[in-house]
């Protein structure tokens, strides 16, 4: 559940009746039981907290501090930007919310409830966003969608900026470009990951691509977060009034 | 990491595997279960990545709150709530006497001038070329009073009629629920099971592989082509859909306060892409 590019999000074998390959306990029987022990576990309380909001209620246009973006956000800062909900317009779409200029430079945070996740623990960030004009973008903070607000800390985040071309990652141990084009008018899926072995990693999903891929591999220097805890943060500063679509946004952390 | 898939096998066919078992096994009889390891693998997929991944959408609404914003039931937004004087009031249920009902509102007409009403609710919808499940429990009360059916009387669905997709409806012409589909001839199917008053129904619609199925109560709708006579369990409607949780109830007679819906829950299950 902690890595997109494994199961369960991808079959580790499919099998044929009395062919190879065998079934075995460390691909199929143990990861089943442990997938749906995070699964179950995380609706009854006990394995892990799991928060998604898919945009899918309709609602806006909000503007002010305070007030609701889709099921689970609150916009904590805003200049120049309303929030609203959006009719889907393209096959892959559940539910959209549009944070769009009103004129001029825009400034707009947002974010959910913060979590302590602790030195060990598993978490895994998902978000689907579309830029609609890259060159608008701020040079330095553009889109931000991650852990945490960086003017607070250095919590491990995606960038796209009017600096750079490509997605760039971020974290208090450093920053990296992730290779892939911030592409104005296309979906992409952001995931930031941390395994058992402590390393957090960055994937990306363009629609064209058949399966997330690993950008960015980096060991956070605050790895437990002491004095910060993260929440579900994005940030979208522009020098000019454009859009910023959001389709969905989630996290899980081990308990 | 071999033989990656990348069309996983369904999860919306709701009589099917993950919700209910198929096959009860017996240890080394006869073969291995080899199917079972591949849905097992594909049907917790898809739970994953309802959760955090990005191949399936999944929206739950369960009306277990005490409360909701002005303007919602749920998640629901209230489009329309109208005629009359105040249109359906809504408020949890409180009293409950049939086991498995889990948090429940309902949007009853309170004036007592016997007003008409129309009340439209819907969430943004999905655009899915894909597979997708809808799920609802309600009970309607005064279908008889309702609107007839093809004029929305109720109309619960994954879109509102203007605005096609397939849907369960109910009104004061037929004491049976009948199915919408549209862009099919004929529009709307008897499905031969009784709307009866006070009683819920679990109703579903399903697309799995592009066809469109109904089910009430977790049984699989049946139905009988009027012309050819042949009996079929649902209808073949493939391509880009949207597919939104959508409820109408109209009763533009005169009628007694009282009459409207109760909801237990509505959820929504589609494939992206």
């Amino acid at each position: 559940m902690w890595d997109p590019t494994k199961f369960p999000y991808l079959r580790v074998q499919t099998y044929a009746d009395l062919s190879a390959p065998v079934v075995l306990a460390d691909e199929f029987y143990n990861p089943v039981q442990d997938n749906m022990a995070w699964l179950f576990g995380a609706v009854a309380g006990q394995s892990a907290s799991i928060a998604t909001d898919d945009f899918a209620i309709e609602g806006g246009p909000v503007s002010a501090v305070g007030a609701r973006v889709g099921s689970d956000f609150t916009i904590s800062s805003v200049t120049n930007t309303q929030a609203y909900s959006l009719a889907a317009v393209q096959a892959g779409e559940c539910g959209v919310w549009n944070i769009n200029g009103t004129g001029g430079a825009q400034d707009f945070k947002m974010a959910d409830a913060r979590c302590a996740i602790g030195a060990a623990s598993r978490f895994i960030w998902a978000a689907r966003v579309q830029c609609l004009n890259r060159a608008a973008l701020d040079n330095t903070m553009g889109v931000i969608v991650g852990l945490g607000d960086l003017t607070v800390f250095n919590y491990p985040v995606f960038i796209a900026d009017g600096t750079h071309a490509n997605w760039q990652v971020f974290c208090d141990a450093g920053a990296a470009d992730t290779g892939i084009s911030v592409a104005s008018g296309l979906w992409i899926w952001l995931w930031i990951a941390r395994g058992l072995d402590g390393i957090t990693r960055w994937y990306v999903k363009r629609d064209t691509d058949l399966v997330p891929l690993l950008v960015a591999s980096m060991t956070l220097l605050d790895n437990a977060f002491t004095t910060h805890p993260a929440s579900r943060y994005m940030r979208f500063k522009t020098t000019s009034a454009t859009a910023l679509a959001i389709d969905m946004y989630a996290r899980a952390i081990e308990r | 990491m071999s033989n990656r898939i990348i069309t996983p096998i369904s999860v919306t066919h709701p009589t099917r595997k993950p919700y209910v078992r198929d096959t009860t096994f017996i240890d080394q009889k006869p073969g291995p279960p080899f199917a079972f390891f591949d849905e097992t693998q594909d049907h917790l997929g898809a739970v994953a990545h309802a959760r955090l991944g990005w191949r399936w959408s999944l929206d739950q609404e369960d009306f277990s709150e005490q409360s909701y914003p002005a303007g919602y039931l749920g998640v629901l937004k209230i489009k329309k709530n109208q005629i009359g004087f105040a249109g359906l009031k809504f408020a949890e249920v409180t009293t409950h006497t049939i086991p498995g009902t889990c948090g429940v509102w309902a949007g009853l007409v309170e004036n007592t001038l016997n007003n008409p009403f129309d009340a439209e609710f819907t969430d943004l919808p999905c655009l899915t070329s894909g597979d997708y499940l809808l799920s609802a429990k309600v009970s309607v009360v005064g279908r008889n009073r309702l609107d007839i059916f093809t004029d929305e009387g109720f109309h619960l669905g994954t879109s509102f009629k203007a605005a096609g997709g397939a849907a369960f409806v109910a009104g004061g012409s037929s004491e049976t629920w009948w199915t919408f589909l549209a862009g099919r001839s004929p529009k709307y199917m008897d499905t031969g099971i009784a709307c009866l008053e006070g009683a819920y129904y679990v109703l579903q619609i399903s697309r799995v592989a592009g066809a469109i199925r109904w089910h009430i109560n977790g049984a699989p709708v049946v139905f009988t082509d009027p012309v050819s006579g042949e009996h079929s369990t649902g209808f073949y409607a493939p391509g880009v859909a949207s597919v939104g949780r959508t409820l109408r109830l109209k009763r533009w007679n005169s009628g007694p306060a009282g009459d409207g819906f109760l909801i237990d829950y509505f959820h929504r299950l589609v494939q992206r892409g």
